[in-house]
């Protein structure tokens, strides 16, 4: 089993106070700059001493603050992929991976180099410097290399990995990895448990499905990027029908029934921005809608952001948004389903 | 050139020790060490000298090359530390957690990855030692020889040996420098 309760107070103004197991698989920390997210590896892996608590990978104790015990980083058979991938420059790539090998007799030592290359596409790049070689074969390769160690456990903080990327390193690597990424999409691809962090505590944990659709407060909410977070009043709740009616400043809608609240309760609902619906230039009020008058517009690659006012953000695809610019008029309907209770 | 090649090497090897010593640990007193190895630096060779001189007063051994070469050392080593350190300094801390992680102990990280990063620009630091210290020390023997004959004596071979080692001391630190890894 892997697990660390971890304590620590930073002279940069981190106070890091999490818990948490790492069960084989992937496990995502997420959270904004400054969470605490790279000092969580950083303890894992030796190069912080934590102020409080304790660390087990694969039953083995690194460290307790209360028995002072802490095991040295080159004995903890941890593998660690920096963000900035730590590739040692005065090395090809071949002998940067034959480092991590080095307890390995020659012989075992050339064949397990020759099979990570192979494995992770670095064939091409053996023979180069880091220097000379692109930044995804520089991560490939700093992954590679951890993996020759033989960790127990990989520690990942790159931001740069992909699904494809996991997915070798899962077939590599059948142990416990903790991966830090900003790419939820990526959790939802590729990791089977999501941490969120902020400000050094644990928001919420979980099957990152289960995290991204049923935030469990305000500050996981915040964490994930949901810009739609408002504060009600339940006017109404039935049961049977499975819905209640939500009363906000100035417009009231339909949402889910929210067990364990009585009518009159201040709740906080949120909603995904992808999750509402614009109508333009109906004159006809659509059941479950609000109109709204159009503050700010914001264009992505794909998606356009409408802001609304009253703090209400819907993203429309490009093509949408094309076709009901000009409109004078508009309208944001919720979504029953789709509105959390918090 | 045998007191200037002794000092120099033995500054280098204290000094580079001492560097790592800072550069990777943090204990009681580290602060203080590093402000006496800086001690030499701030005296006037003459003053470094006169403190020798009366270390050695009334020894057997008096004033032969080897004392001469620990002066050499003791007066070389300031500049032996700051070198070395900003070496290491230099190097980011990302490598050599990477070393650790894979499984280097200490003395393994040093000698495969940060002396491999660090070891060019703490030799032209040493080069540069040790034409400084080859000159100190031929100004010295003229001095000592009080001028006239004798002086002129010894002029004759030292002066172009002296700016010889200069020169290619020169050339070797910025030979060394120009081929540093870029990190």
């Amino acid at each position: 089993m892997t697990s660390a309760r971890i304590g620590k107070k930073t002279a940069g103004g981190i106070s890091l106070d999490v818990e948490f197991s790492v069960p084989p698989g992937v496990t995502a920390l997420f959270g904004p700059s400054g969470a605490g997210k790279t000092l969580i590896l950083e303890a894992l892996a030796g190069f912080a001493t934590p102020d409080s608590g304790r660390i087990l990978v694969d039953d083995a104790l690194l460290f307790d603050a209360a028995a002072q015990v802490s095991v040295p980083p080159h004995r903890r058979a941890c593998g660690y992929v920096a963000q900035r991938d730590g590739l040692f420059p005065h090395m090809t790539l071949r002998q940067n991976l034959a480092f991590a090998a080095h307890r390995s007799p020659r012989v075992e030592r050339t064949r397990r180099v020759a099979e990570a290359l192979e494995r992770f596409q670095l064939g091409g790049a053996a023979a180069k410097r880091p220097q000379e070689i692109g930044p995804p074969e520089k991560l490939r390769g700093a992954v590679a290399r951890a993996l020759l160690a033989a960790p127990k456990l990989l520690l990942l903080d790159e931001r740069g990995c992909g699904e494809a990327l996991l997915r070798t390193i899962r077939e590599a690597f059948p142990g416990p990895i903790l991966l830090v990424t900003n790419d939820l999409d990526l959790c939802c691809a590729a990791a089977e448990r999501l941490i969120l962090l902020d400000a050094g505590r644990m928001v919420q944990s979980g099957p990152p499905r289960g995290v991204l659709d049923r935030p469990e407060s305000v500050d996981a909410a915040r964490v994930l990027g949901i810009p739609n977070v408002f504060e009600c009043s339940i006017a109404a709740l039935d049961p049977g029908r499975n819905s209640s009616r939500l009363e906000f400043s100035g417009f009231a809608i339909n949402g889910p029934y929210a067990p364990g609240h009585f009518r009159g309760d201040r709740v906080w609902v949120t909603v995904w921005a992808e999750d509402l619906r614009v109508h333009a230039g109906e004159t006809e009020r659509r059941n479950n809608a609000v109109p709204v008058e159009l503050v700010r517009v914001s264009r992505g690659v794909r998606t356009v952001r409408m802001e609304f006012a009253g703090g209400i953000f819907v993203d429309v695809p490009n093509e949408e948004y094309e076709g009901k610019k000009d409109s004078k008029s508009w309208q944001v309907e919720f979504v029953a389903e789709k509105v959390r209770v918090l | 050139m045998r007191v200037g090649g002794v000092g120099a090497a033995a500054a280098l090897a204290a000094g580079v020790w001492l560097a790592w010593v800072l550069a990777t640990r943090e204990f009681r007193g580290g602060r203080a060490l590093e402000t006496a190895a800086e001690i030499p630096a701030v005296l006037p060779p003459l003053i470094l000298g006169t403190y020798f001189a009366f270390a050695l007063a009334g020894r057997a051994e008096g004033f032969t090359w080897r004392t001469a070469a620990v002066a050499a050392a003791v007066a070389a080593l300031p500049a032996m530390v700051r070198a070395a350190r900003a070496a290491f300094d230099g190097i980011p801390r990302d490598y050599g957690n990477a070393a650790r992680s894979l499984g280097a102990p200490g003395w393994r990280v040093f000698w495969r990855v940060t002396a491999p990063l660090a070891y060019r620009p703490i030799l032209a630091a040493a080069s540069l030692a040790f034409a400084r210290l080859a000159a100190e020390y031929a100004v010295t023997i003229l001095v000592a020889a009080q001028g006239g004959a004798r002086s002129a004596l010894l002029a004759g071979p030292l002066l172009p040996s002296v700016g010889m080692a200069a020169v290619a001391a020169l050339i070797l630190a910025n030979r060394l420098e120009r081929r540093q890894v870029r990190i």
